[in-house]
């Protein structure tokens, strides 16, 4: 029995330990890594993950693994270079592995492809504006499109906020936030074409803008884009207030709950009549203008990759003013309101895919009256995206998805039916207009390594219009050459279609069969970018086909035609404490649309600008700078007769060709002086974060730039209508942060 | 024997002989820290790498395991300021490195304050490559500090971390010497009596904690609080040459000449 008992102790022992010796029968693995150039990769790892293994490499680029016999998966990674992933059979007497790293090529999406994208781009902050470049850039006023003025490709005609691009109106550009499509995001619109943002720049984390040849991501759009993206912090808790001559704020980053919800907001208002009565004003207003906005965001983080927000804006402003046309003065009062609120969501399909949606809802309404006439605008739009981007493997990156959206608009009241007759008993016009318009779309893009240090994105899209009901087509390409680390050059061409403005395709009062607009897009350029500075240099040739004219028997057709030429060069760099830019762009656009009899030049067509920013960091606390700003004035129809008309007696004036005559040229020149400080503990205050106080001078040079021509009741004397910034204003403020 | 025993001793013939799935080696772990830690000490960027190599070595074979992408972070912490002053765009990539394991390390243990911690401090490093992202990462900075706070209050390293974020910070945003000092202080008092029974855990910082202690005190010329702190430093890590070379010499003749202004 003993004897028994022992055989079965030896068995079990033969066993266990013939078991162990299979399972250990471990084999070594040697091998070398080393660079394209055959020259040993020092400490790469070298890792069997499934065995939980991993060594790292000598100086002679040498590594030994004790690994289980069998197959297995190595994987080989340094910092600089391309991982590789082996699948090797373990044995005994494996040969030594010889292992090439190549020099990781630059992620496809730390390269810009896409031209026009003028600025810092890549992970870190993926924009073209920062909120930082916000609120330094003198003259910018801590607003958005102010501080966007002084970007290449932006040749602003006025002082509004309004952006034209590259020779094209403003609703060529699309403006998105958070996803969402948002027009009218200035306040007083309608009295100046915009002014100032609604978005308050605490909200704004990046801004990415594009003057033309952009992705086949945005569509329905002729000429840029610029794609805004509010913050997203999770765990912050802070509270901001700021306050100048002209408005007050309050803003916040609050996490309700670390790391699952956090809410952004801000509220401001402003109330311009202390700057008025300061310093006068160039505009007669009956009421100093007022404006109100407030924005929040709600972020909700789900699991670790998924997060949903609910981004919502609401704005409005009042002015009454005397305003004239021609030769005739009249209140002028108007009021308007623009609510949007978008949904959206992002996350990692299978841990490969990102995945955005968004659902964006907007109403824009707005009321006005001029003399006697007046009227009641609402539009509404709606729009759901679905985007994906998937970075199939490290040569390529698919970028595809689905858009949908509707808009509609309402336009009721009497206008004039004689735009040079605007007094009393005046021939008038009723509106009662409802027209709406769908407009789905679908893009596919891939932005791919072609070959060594070519890149190139390739794409299309297509989109649907219920009204006239037509797809179009739109094929885009960019390639970009990364010449060295410093040097790219880029080529891109494309197809851009855009809806014609709603209230044309009124079935009543318009034209439902108007087709989309197009404009084809031929961009060229060379960027020089080290971290000492930026050079970029760049020509343009939009063509546009279809633009809208005024029809005898369908109100409008699309016999427009229309091109913008140019040149945009932007050098930036930084020595020392010293910092600034120089942007200039050259343009030559002609037109023809509406009631233009040819192609003329573009009424916001400006040949020559040059925008020149210098900020100096004096200390760590105080910073000035100074931009000044040059454009050759756009061109205007002038009024080179009159008439005498008996039946309603008035006098007519008679246009010479459109667009013939240019207005005189336009200077301004803005200093701004920025102290950052903090306040200490004490009041039952914490101490507070980095605080600003700072001083801005508009307009230093009180150069009084003309706006607009008006006339007197005959005709027989011309008058300028003066800029709003017409005087020297100083802007004092304080921003105060906990 | 009974057949159930004699299954359970195969059992464990079979675990304990075979490497397959073993975890991470609390040795290599301990090794690859006293490499890092040698390196530190004698200011060896070179080392330093070869160390955080090892690190590297060990999360790539087990990338499941949030305290190896740590000790990458904190080799990269390490590097990061030694190599800024001859390669900026390569101490970049490190700092860079070190927030991506922080950010791993994060997403598999949600509530780890001392990587929370340390992916402040390393965002806080990251303002000087790209000063135009203060306005972002410096409050990120510091939300990731408090939040560390709140996860680990008693970890020296998190005060640590906090205190040299306010010791960076000019004095009219509210840093300095002065602040810093407190924290600093706090992040000595905590390392004095802080301990792990876990060889992979964060046991790093105790002689940092005093010798920034020490350059905080040097600042407000508290001549004799920083040769006592950079003592307790000497006495934690022998081995801490900054502190041994430099620090305390410096400390000391400050104290004798400050002696000698003195009637």
């Amino acid at each position: 029995m003993r004897s028994f008992r022992v055989a079965r102790w030896a068995l079990a022992g033969a066993i266990a330990l013939s078991a162990a010796a299979g399972a250990a029968r471990a084999a070594r693995v040697t091998g070398v890594v080393v660079d394209a150039a055959g020259k040993p990769v020092e400490l790469a790892t070298v890792a069997a993950p499934a065995y939980r293994q991993g060594t790292s490499t000598d100086e002679h680029g040498r590594f030994t693994l004790d690994l289980p016999a069998g197959q297995t998966q190595l994987v080989v990674s340094e910092m600089g270079y391309e991982a590789r992933r082996l699948n090797i059979v373990v044995a005994e007497g494996t040969p030594e592995l010889r292992v090439t790293l190549r020099e990781q090529p630059v992620e496809l999406s730390e390269v810009t492809v896409a031209a026009s994208s003028f600025g810092r781009t890549g992970k870190s902050e993926g924009a073209t504006l920062r909120r930082m470049d916000i609120y330094t850039t003198p003259g910018g006023a801590a607003d958005l499109f102010q501080s966007l003025r002084a970007l290449p490709g932006i040749n602003a005609p006025t002082e509004g906020a309004a952006l034209y691009v590259r020779g094209g109106k403003p609703e060529e550009t699309l403006i998105r936030l958070d996803g969402g499509s948002i027009g009218h995001p200035y306040h007083y619109e309608r009295a100046s074409g915009g002014l100032f943002s609604t978005l308050d720049a605490y909200m704004i984390k990046s801004a990415f803008f594009s003057s033309g040849g952009f992705s086949a991501k945005y569509g329905g759009v002729l000429s840029g884009v610029l794609d805004v993206e509010t913050q997203d912090p999770f765990n912050l808790k802070t509270v901001s207030l700021s306050a100048n001559v002209v408005g007050s704020g309050l803003s916040t980053s609050w996490a309700l709950i670390p790391d699952r919800l956090s809410l952004i907001a801000s509220i401001r208002h402003s109330y311009p009549a202390v700057l008025f009565k300061l310093y006068g004003s160039a505009t007669e207003y009956e009421e100093a203008p007022t404006s109100d906005d407030a924005a929040g965001r709600l972020l909700y983080r789900y699991s670790k990759s998924g997060k949903l927000s609910f981004t919502w804006l609401d704005s409005g402003d009042h002015t009454a003013l005397q305003a004239n046309v021609l030769n005739f003065k009249g209140l002028y009062s108007g009021r308007a309101r623009n609510r949007f609120g978008a949904l959206q969501f992002s996350d990692a399909l299978l841990g490969r895919v990102a995945l955005r949606g968004q659902a964006s809802l907007q109403r824009y309404h707005t009321a006005w009256s001029f003399a006697s006439f007046g009227g009641d605008e609402v539009e509404r739009v709606a729009q759901g995206n679905l985007d994906a981007v998937w970075p199939v493997n490290s040569r390529h990156e698919l970028s595809f998805g689905l858009n949908l959206g509707r808009t509609e608009h309402e336009n009721l009241g009497t206008v004039g039916a004689d735009s040079t007759d605007y007094g009393s008993g005046a021939p008038t016009r009723t509106l009662n207009t409802h027209p709406s318009v769908d407009h789905p779309g679908v893009y596919l893009e891939d932005k791919l390594r072609v070959w060594g240090p070519f890149y190139a994105t390739l794409g299309g899209r297509f989109d649907y219009a219920s009204l006239p009901g037509v797809w179009t087509a739109d094929p885009r390409a960019a390639i970009a050459w990364r010449v060295d680390e410093h040097q790219t050059v880029r080529v891109a061409t494309g197809r851009y279609h855009q809806l014609a403005n709603v209230r044309y395709l009124d079935p009543v009062y318009g034209n439902p069969d108007l087709s989309p607009m197009a404009a084809d897009h031929v961009i060229a350029g060379y960027e020089w970018l080290s971290e000492f500075g930026n050079v970029r240099i760049e020509a343009y040739r939009k063509d546009y086909h279809g633009l809208v004219t005024n029809d005898s028997t369908s109100y409008y057709a699309n016999r427009g035609t229309g091109y913008a030429r140019g040149l945009d060069v932007f050098t930036r760099g930084t020595w020392r404490s010293l910092s600034g830019w120089v942007s200039y762009g050259y343009l030559d656009a002609r037109r023809k649309e509406l009631d233009d009899p040819h192609e003329v030049p573009t009424a916001w067509g400006v040949k020559h600008s040059v925008t020149l920013v210098s900020q100096c960091q004096l200390t760590s606390a105080w910073q000035v700078g100074a931009r000044y700003g040059f454009s050759t004035g756009r061109p205007w129809t002038p009024v080179v007769d009159r008439t005498w008309d008996p039946a309603r007696a008035i006098w007519r004036p008679v246009f010479g060709e459109h667009n013939s005559a240019p207005m005189p040229d336009y200077h301004r020149l803005d200093v701004r002086a920025t102290r950052l400080f903090s306040l200490p503990r004490g009041a039952g205050m914490p101490a507070s974060s980095v605080c600003a106080a700072y001083v801005e001078a508009i307009n230093v040079l009180a150069i009084r730039n003309p706006l607009e021509y008006v006339y007197n009741s005959d005709y027989s004397r011309r008058y300028t209508r003066d800029s709003y910034f017409s005087r020297r204003f100083l802007v004092a403020g304080v921003a105060l942060t906990w | 024997m009974r057949p159930s025993s004699m299954f359970a001793w195969l059992f464990l013939c079979v675990a304990f002989a075979a490497p397959v799935a073993r975890a991470a080696d609390p040795r290599a772990v301990l090794e690859a820290k006293r490499a890092l830690q040698s390196a530190v000490n004698h200011a060896a960027p070179d080392e330093m790498l070869k160390a955080r190599s090892r690190f590297e070595a060990m999360s790539a074979a087990e990338p499941g395991s949030a305290l190896l992408h740590y000790w990458v972070a904190v080799a990269d912490w390490r590097l990061t300021p030694f190599l800024s002053g001859t390669d900026k765009v390569k101490a970049a990539r490190y700092c860079k490195d070190g927030i991506d394991h922080c950010d791993k390390a994060i997403a598999l243990d949600p509530r780890f304050g001392e990587a929370i911690a340390l992916k402040g401090g390393l965002q806080g490093m990251s303002i000087q490559f790209e000063p135009g992202s203060m306005m972002t990462l410096g409050p990120q900075s510091v939300a990731n500090t408090r939040r560390a706070i709140t996860l680990a209050p008693n970890s020296p390293r998190v005060w640590l971390l906090d205190g040299l974020g306010t010791l960076n910070k000019p004095e009219r945003f509210g840093g300095g010497a002065v602040p810093a000092g407190e924290t600093l202080d706090r992040a000595a008092a905590l390392a004095a009596a802080d301990s792990s029974a876990d060889s992979a855990a964060p046991d790093w910082g105790h002689d940092d904690a005093f010798l920034w202690a020490g350059r905080a005190a040097m600042m407000r010329k508290d001549y004799a609080s920083a040769r006592e702190d950079f003592s307790k430093a000497l006495a934690l890590n022998p081995g801490n040459g900054w502190v041994r070379a430099r620090l305390l010499p410096e400390a000391e003749k400050a104290l004798v000449d400050s002696a000698e202004v003195k009637p």
